[in-house]
């Protein structure tokens, strides 16, 4: 490719933190979530204890890098809002992802709480059943918000900025 | 088993539920003049929230060709906040509403 034949804009451009970011709450809560599931299933088995203390750290970086990814999408709008074609896309996907950061937030404060506390059989069970459904809602919502934000770029061109051929 | 369906079909419920409280915030309009209120203003992004006496809430990036006026005088953007009366006349484009001109309403 020679300078005549495109320009092509650069990468380091703030609205394209999001993306780079966004990945991270994406992997951990889906495989927080199947960890968590895999050591609730293989309790009383020594070889498999370091399940939950993996789900525990994997869950809390899902809340913090939620919340990265909710402020750098806000960056991203800042650019990009003005210049697509249905706004009220992108706004959905800021109100359902902000809401998605509180429930993981809530999930991880929960399970770790489980963890630290002793309670009675009858508490740490209703305790575990909520964790269980946070996380399944958690996993819906993200593919929710992953959904809303991938048609946003692929099909409002958010951030995509092609050469210009000359 | 039969706890495991429960806990599905509290995690789906609670799921729409959640997808239905939270959705856009934002409407659309046909083209036209409406009046209203600015509920949000943004300098930094030349944008502003407004909602309209029916209800709708409008979100709308000023662009070269906005007119912003106040008494027929042009009117600077730091002039728009929380709670001024306006009157916005705006197009269509796409899914979005452009604003043609903004009128702060004096009386």
């Amino acid at each position: 490719m020679t300078d005549a034949d495109a320009v092509l804009v650069t990468l380091w451009r703030i609205e394209l933190l999001h993306p780079a970011l966004v990945h991270f709450p994406v992997a951990l809560t889906l495989v927080g979530a199947a960890f968590w599931f895999c050591a609730l299933a293989a309790r009383g088995r020594p070889a498999l204890a370091w399940l939950a203390p993996a789900a525990a750290a994997l869950i809390t970086l899902a809340a913090l890098s939620a919340w990265a990814a909710v402020i750098s999408g806000g960056w991203a709008d800042a650019v990009v809002g003005r210049h697509l074609y249905d706004p009220r896309v992108v706004e959905t996907h800021e109100n359902r992802a902000t809401l998605l950061a509180w429930l993981l937030s809530v999930t991880a404060a929960l399970n770790l709480l489980l963890r630290r506390v002793s309670a009675g059989a009858t508490l740490r069970r209703a305790g575990l059943t909520a964790v269980a459904a946070l996380l399944l809602v958690c996993c819906g919502l993200l593919a929710h918000v992953g959904h809303l934000g991938a048609s946003l770029v692929y099909q409002q061109g958010a951030a995509v900025t092609p050469p210009e051929i000359h | 088993m039969q706890g495991m369906q429960k806990l599905l079909t509290a995690a789906v419920m609670s799921l729409s539920l959640l997808l239905a409280a939270c959705g856009s915030s934002i409407d659309l309009v046909d083209a036209g003049t409406y009046t209203g209120t600015v509920d949000k203003a943004v300098p930094d992004e030349q944008e502003i929230y407004v909602t309209l006496d029916n209800g709708k809430r409008l979100e709308l990036y000023f662009t070269e060709q906005t007119q912003l006026m106040r008494d027929d005088k042009p009117a600077q953007f730091a002039e728009l906040s929380e709670g001024t009366p306006v009157s916005v006349t705006v197009s269509r484009e796409g899914n979005a509403n452009k604003p043609q001109k903004v009128e702060i309403r004096t009386r």
